[in-house]
């Protein structure tokens, strides 16, 4: 038998990604590439988190699914389809916000989502800023011409650690935007190709993932926010970095606070 | 040849389920502690030992991390141990319980409970002294009577490890603590 840690560039780190408990939100086009890579790396507990069954226009981008699995819950695919590989993969067939979802939320080492629209997000980085737990959040949009021809590529990888900026900060999240919630591939056309770019996205989630649990490269930390451009083929930090510390979460405020009556003045 | 394999793992996966898709296991929940870095850093820094105090402390300051939850608790400031708050005594820190207990209730009002830190130094995992058990059977654990929507409890630390308890329904019970990787160079620790 080869021990594994002695190969490994993770050294020690090995046992802590074994250890770890990791939850993924959402199992669609980038999830499913992010519930991949952690089952290969035998992190220890992958709760995969999506409330949505498998439909004919997923599979294009989905991974780990096929066309003999429509219908069922995209998670228990997931968890079925990558079983054997190292990690225990348990599906949680609810949404984020569920008691079931924030049960694994706040009991996670860290939260990648994957998810489509604004509210979802902010609902996310919220239960993990109130729980301390790291969120890395990846998302992509495809934005077209009045012609039909694509005008823009985009998505990001953000890192939203305690302290840290959160997706206010770099406004990714802002208050139009919840209120139009859109969505993010191009309305009307949901089968796009992006299983490529949600792989780019994904992949650099994962290594953010590793870094942070291991440690391995300390003097080389992940830049909480990481720009994708799919036209120019590029993954890069925005040109004017995110300052903090972040006014929307502080960590004092952390954890369940009891709104509490006025105090009481004597007269 | 490979419809002979598939068979016997298929024939094995009865005896010997495959990692994957089996539930957790039900039963109390291990009890988390999340502890940013930043303020693990500020532990070790404020019960470095000095002449006159051997064995200084410190208090975090504690939430649950959810209204429904009392398995996972989110550390989320540190609280300095006032100098008048050391009394003479024979053990390595001696303190003025009443100090602590009003710091306590000052403390409701931010829905936070306390937890009373100090170091042992050395490397691994550390374990309480005979004294500290007193300690905190003593007087940390009665800060929780008639409290419940704080955590209360007690941490040792090493160099390199810490140990801690917390309060639960059941008395003092151990509390995994999860050091959390966070955006330490740019905090804003103040309350
Ligand atoms: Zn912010």
């Amino acid at each position: 038998m080869i021990d594994a840690s002695r190969m490994s560039f993770l050294g020690p780190g090995l046992d802590r990604l074994a250890a770890a408990t990791i939850s993924v939100v959402g199992a669609g086009g980038g999830g499913s590439h992010v519930v991949q890579q952690l089952a290969h790396l035998g992190v220890g507990t992958v709760a995969i988190i999506d409330a949505d069954g498998l439909e004919s226009s997923n599979v294009n981008r989905v991974v780990a699914t096929h066309y003999r699995d429509l219908g069922r819950p995209k998670a228990e695919i997931l968890a079925a389809n990558l079983a054997g590989l190292g990690a225990t993969l348990v599906p949680v067939i609810a949404r984020a916000t569920s008691a079931e979802g924030r049960r694994w939320i706040e009991r996670s080492d860290l939260v990648i989502g994957a998810v489509d629209g604004m509210r979802s997000r902010d609902a996310i980085e919220r239960l993990c800023r109130a729980a301390i737990v790291p969120y890395l959040d990846i998302g992509l949009s495809i934005v077209l011409d009045e012609a039909g021809h694509v005008a823009g590529i985009g998505g990001q990888v953000f890192t939203s650690l305690p302290g840290g900026p959160c997706m206010r900060c770099a406004e990714i999240i802002t208050d139009e935007r919840l209120a139009a919630d859109r969505e993010e591939y191009v309305a009307g056309a949901p089968e796009q190709q992006v299983v490529s770019m949600n792989g780019i996205l994904a992949s650099q989630a994962v290594t953010g993932a590793i870094a942070l649990l291991t440690d391995f490269a300390p003097a080389f930390p992940m830049p909480p926010w990481l720009q994708y451009d799919g036209l120019l083929h590029e993954l890069k930090t925005p040109s004017v970095p995110l300052l903090g510390p972040c006014p929307h979460h502080s960590l004092a405020l952390a954890g369940w606070l009891v709104p509490l009556p006025p105090k009481r003045v004597k007269s | 040849m490979k419809t002979v394999l598939r068979a016997i793992r298929d024939r094995l996966a009865g005896f010997w389920p495959a990692r994957g898709t089996q539930p957790q296991p039900t039963g109390p929940a291990e009890i988390r502690l999340h502890l940013p870095r930043c303020l693990r850093e500020s532990l070790a820094a404020q019960t470095v030992p000095r002449v006159a105090c051997p064995e200084p402390l410190a208090l975090l300051r504690l939430r649950y991390a959810g209204e429904e939850r009392r398995d996972v608790i989110v550390a989320v400031g540190v609280l300095p141990f006032a100098e008048e708050a050391y009394v003479e005594g024979d053990a390595g820190a001696n303190f003025d319980t009443r100090w602590l207990i009003a710091r306590a209730n000052d403390e409701l009002f931010t829905n936070c409970g306390l937890m009373l830190v100090h170091s042992h130094g050395g490397r691994g995992t550390p374990d309480f002294s005979w004294t500290d058990r007193r300690t905190n059977h003593d007087v940390m654990a009665p800060l929780a009577i008639g409290v419940a929507t704080a955590p209360y409890g007690a941490m040792v630390l090493s160099t390199d490890g810490q140990y801690a308890v917390v309060t639960t329904s059941a008395g003092l019970a151990p509390a995994t603590v999860i050091i959390v990787p966070d955006a330490t160079t740019r905090l804003d620790l103040s309350a």
